[in-house]
């Protein structure tokens, strides 16, 4: 074999171990909130009556749909899962007097932060996630593509309101298809 | 270390022709003292040695360092070497180790510092040491078996990494972030190597060109390492508080490998 063959058989055999792959994508489709209890190791969802302010967390459960492809070449093995529309902005509000600072309608996102369930650090704001752009996550592969499925995601309240009572809390979600996905919940806080 | 082994190199071609008369045909050319070997394998397990001026180390770094396990691998492969008079040699091969450090220990001290968190359970650091190696070696010739004592040194890479702990407060969604944060104080993390092959070679029926070397390799080693260890106590909503401690280690480990190796002969 001709010297010269032997850059191009490695330049080719470089190149063929490093095929990247199109993504499946999917749509967030509908969003419900739900009350949840964050006291022990682990955030679950409660449906008690009263929950300690210290340890309130808000449940959202996202649905996901399949929406085809980003292009030609998916691999059920190789490719990921993308988000088709971004999150453009994303409010948390109490329809009631959260504190003299939260009037009722007011915004609240910076006392919350977002975990899925473990961990959380004191980067993980709302602010980041609308940065970030993406709700919800793709399905792994099963042997099949499944049409539609859900995720969980939590928002953690850190800062809690001085009175203990009644609120209500209001999570409105907007898409870059111009769709909103809004639910209300109420809990008691002592 | 590349200088050295030119310079070693140069120095066995020195000898070698020093003695060779131009006009005198009988003698060898230098060359023709040379062989070569090259490492199929080399593998087997290797014993760190815990050093015990690390349990006086403060804020919980004792905890976080002493427990290094038995029972990591070592193993190289992708050798060359050369031996003039297949005595004197040197040879060049890539070695790679990793060794475990329980997290057990760890996980204690941290529960005991934090009881109103959880604290999820560490499993420890694996750090896995790599690069190139270069040996000097002689071989003892017995009339069943050879023994080579080697001298190796190494420039490593040595892969540690950052760790973070997630403590969150029982009953509450308060948290702390715990962070140990490693800062390398040394240019180049070298190895020094003490290692004594014995070894049976084989000649294969009707194979003219190499013989197989296998054996046992008994080895000590040492790796000087000094790290800066800052560890950052970040309560949310409150100020960090970080404490800095340096820790000096010899990282000495024995081990014990099976060797295979080709030997081509003259």
């Amino acid at each position: 074999m001709r010297l010269i063959n032997y850059p191009v058989l490695i330049f080719i055999l470089l190149f063929t171990g490093c095929t990247t792959y199109d993504a499946y994508l999917y749509e967030v489709i509908d969003m419900k909130a739900a009350n949840a209890d964050n006291a022990g190791e682990l955030t679950v969802a409660t449906d008690a009556d009263s929950i300690s302010k210290k340890a309130y967390a808000i449940q959202l459960e996202y649905t996901m749909q399949f929406a085809g492809e980003s292009g030609e070449d998916v691999d059920p093995h190789e490719s990921g899962y993308q988000n088709k529309y971004n999150v453009t902005s994303f409010n948390v509000y109490c329809l009631d007097t959260f504190d003299m600072q939260h009037l009722p309608g007011t915004s609240i996102n910076n006392y919350f932060l977002v975990s899925r369930g473990g961990s959380y650090t004191a980067n993980n704001t709302i602010e980041q996630l609308v940065h970030n752009g993406t709700i919800g996550i793709g399905r792994g592969y099963s042997g099949n593509i499944i049409d539609t499925w859900t995720s969980t995601q939590y928002l953690i309240l850190m800062q809690p309101p001085v009175n203990n009572g009644n609120y209500r809390f209001v999570i409105d979600i907007e898409q870059s298809n111009n769709t909103h996905m809004i639910d209300t919940i109420a809990t008691h806080l002592y | 270390m590349k200088k050295i082994f030119s310079l070693l190199l140069l120095l066995i071609a020195t000898h070698a022709s020093a003695g060779i008369s131009p006009k005198d045909s009988t003698k060898k050319s230098f060359f023709h003292h040379l062989s070569f070997s090259t490492v199929v394998c080399e593998a087997g397990p290797f014993f760190p040695v815990k050093e015990k001026k690390i349990r006086s180390l403060p804020f919980g770094m004792n905890s976080y360092l002493y427990n290094v396990q038995s029972g990591g691998t070592s193993y190289g492969f992708f050798a060359a070497g050369v031996y003039y008079d297949d005595r004197f040699g040197v040879e060049i091969l890539y070695r790679r180790s990793s060794f475990e450090v329980d997290g057990a220990e760890f996980s204690k001290y941290l529960s005991s510092k934090y009881p109103e968190h959880y604290v999820k359970t560490y499993w420890g650091v694996n750090e896995v040491v790599e690069g190139l190696a270069y040996r000097l070696c002689y071989k003892f010739h017995f009339r069943y078996f050879q023994v080579e004592p080697q001298l190796q040194f190494g420039i490593n890479n040595l892969y540690t990494y950052d760790e973070s702990f997630f403590l969150k407060e029982k009953g509450s969604n308060n948290f702390i972030e715990y962070s140990i944060r490693k800062v390398n104080q040394k240019k180049n993390i070298v190895d020094y190597h003490l290692i004594v092959d014995i070894l049976k070679r084989l000649h294969l029926k009707g194979v003219d060109v190499f013989n197989f070397e296998l054996g046992i390799k008994t080895e000590l080693m040492m790796m000087p390492t000094s790290y800066n260890y800052i560890l950052t106590e970040s309560p949310y909503g409150g100020t960090p508080t970080v404490n800095e401690v340096q820790v000096k280690q010899n990282h000495l480990a024995y081990g014990v490998e099976a060797v295979i190796r080709f030997y081509f002969k003259r």
